[in-house]
């Protein structure tokens, strides 16, 4: 069934979208089409343009901030990087993550926990 | 020619994209509205820059709606408020007063005002037989007055206009109800043009009430509430 695993892939995402966006900040900056298309080669939003609104909560909560840099043909793009708060984020995420990741993958693949 | 496109505009599927994208924002805050906005913008013409097709850019970013759905989700996130108005908010009771109060006044002007009625022969006689007390509709439904549909009309037409108003939802609400208190307004000015200043008079008496609470209506903030979530 299509739509049921649609809709188990949409439940997995909401929890981890957002660690996943920071991650891919922390090493650099990237600019809006960037970040949509990473996200979306990974199967994390449904669609490209989601990102934006999950970029504008993630800004709102001062751990993303963007600064704009007019290209040479005059057309100014976004860059989006991380701040501070969104380091401390995704560093606590990844605490969480690490045993909770561990326990599902195995309790899911053969109940070894 | 993408760079022709980037710089003078978008091409037409895009802009029709991002046009449906703003409708389906409706409910959203303007500052919330512009920031998805602003960045789809950006988005489409990045990728038309970088030399992607406008039907590929546009497949990608998924449709307008499943869009604002994610904005509206991410704004109940960040402030605890829905982002959908309620069915019975405060703008829809104005409105149903001002249904209630046209409702009533055309009610009261076919059945309960009152006239006398007499039958006036050839000479200038009166027929005593013939005084009557008669309502409109009395003088409706035995002929007197006509044409029937043209009063009827004029009676009904406010009662019609803010019942239309007050059953529409979602984004067709907002508009019906600015377009009900224009419509009204245009009742009342029509009937003075037409009728002279005692039927303006009673059409202000009439109506006017009705075009106030719809206007309130209109103005009182509605989009989005604090909820215990």
């Amino acid at each position: 069934m299509a739509t049921d695993d649609e809709q188990a892939l949409a439940n997995l995402r909401k929890g981890v979208v957002e660690p996943a966006l920071l991650a891919l900040l922390r090493d650099r900056e990237l600019y809006g089409v960037e970040l949509a298309q990473r996200l979306n080669a990974l199967g994390l939003i449904a669609g490209e343009g989601s990102l934006y609104p999950l970029l504008a909560r993630l800004r709102a909560a001062g751990l993303v901030a963007y600064r704009t840099e007019v290209a040479s043909r005059g057309r100014p793009r976004q860059y989006y990087s991380l701040t501070d708060d969104g380091r401390a984020s995704l560093d606590a995420f990844a605490r969480l993550w690490a045993p909770f990741s561990r326990n599902v993958t195995a309790l899911i693949e053969g109940g070894r926990a | 020619m993408s760079t022709t496109i980037v710089r003078t505009g978008l091409p037409m599927e895009a802009r029709a994209f991002l046009t449906r994208l703003r409708r389906a924002l409706w409910p959203l805050p303007e500052a919330d509205r512009r920031e998805t906005l602003d960045g789809v913008t950006a988005h489409i013409e990045d990728a038309l820059g970088a030399g992607a097709t406008p039907a590929s850019v546009l497949v990608q970013l998924g449709t307008p709606e499943s869009i604002a759905d994610e904005a509206a989700e991410q704004f109940e996130a960040r402030t605890g408020r829905t982002a959908r108005p309620r069915l019975l908010n405060l703008a829809r009771m104005l409105q149903f007063l001002a249904f209630a109060y046209t409702l009533v006044l055309a009610l009261w002007a076919l059945f309960g005002d009152v006239t006398i009625g007499m039958h006036v022969d050839q000479g200038g006689e009166v027929d005593p037989a013939s005084i009557r007390a008669e309502t409109m509709w009395d003088e409706l439904a035995d002929g007197t007055a006509s044409p029937a549909w043209a009063i009827l009309l004029t009676v009904a037409l406010p009662t019609v206009i803010t019942l239309v108003a007050l059953l529409l939802t979602g984004r067709a609400w907002r508009i019906g109800m600015r377009l009900a208190s224009y419509l009204l307004a245009a009742f009342i000015l029509w009937t003075g043009i037409r009728e002279g200043l005692p039927s303006l008079l009673a059409a202000l008496w009439m109506t006017g009430p009705a075009l106030v609470l719809e206007v309130a209506a209109a103005l009182v903030p509605y989009r989005a509430r604090v909820t215990a979530r």
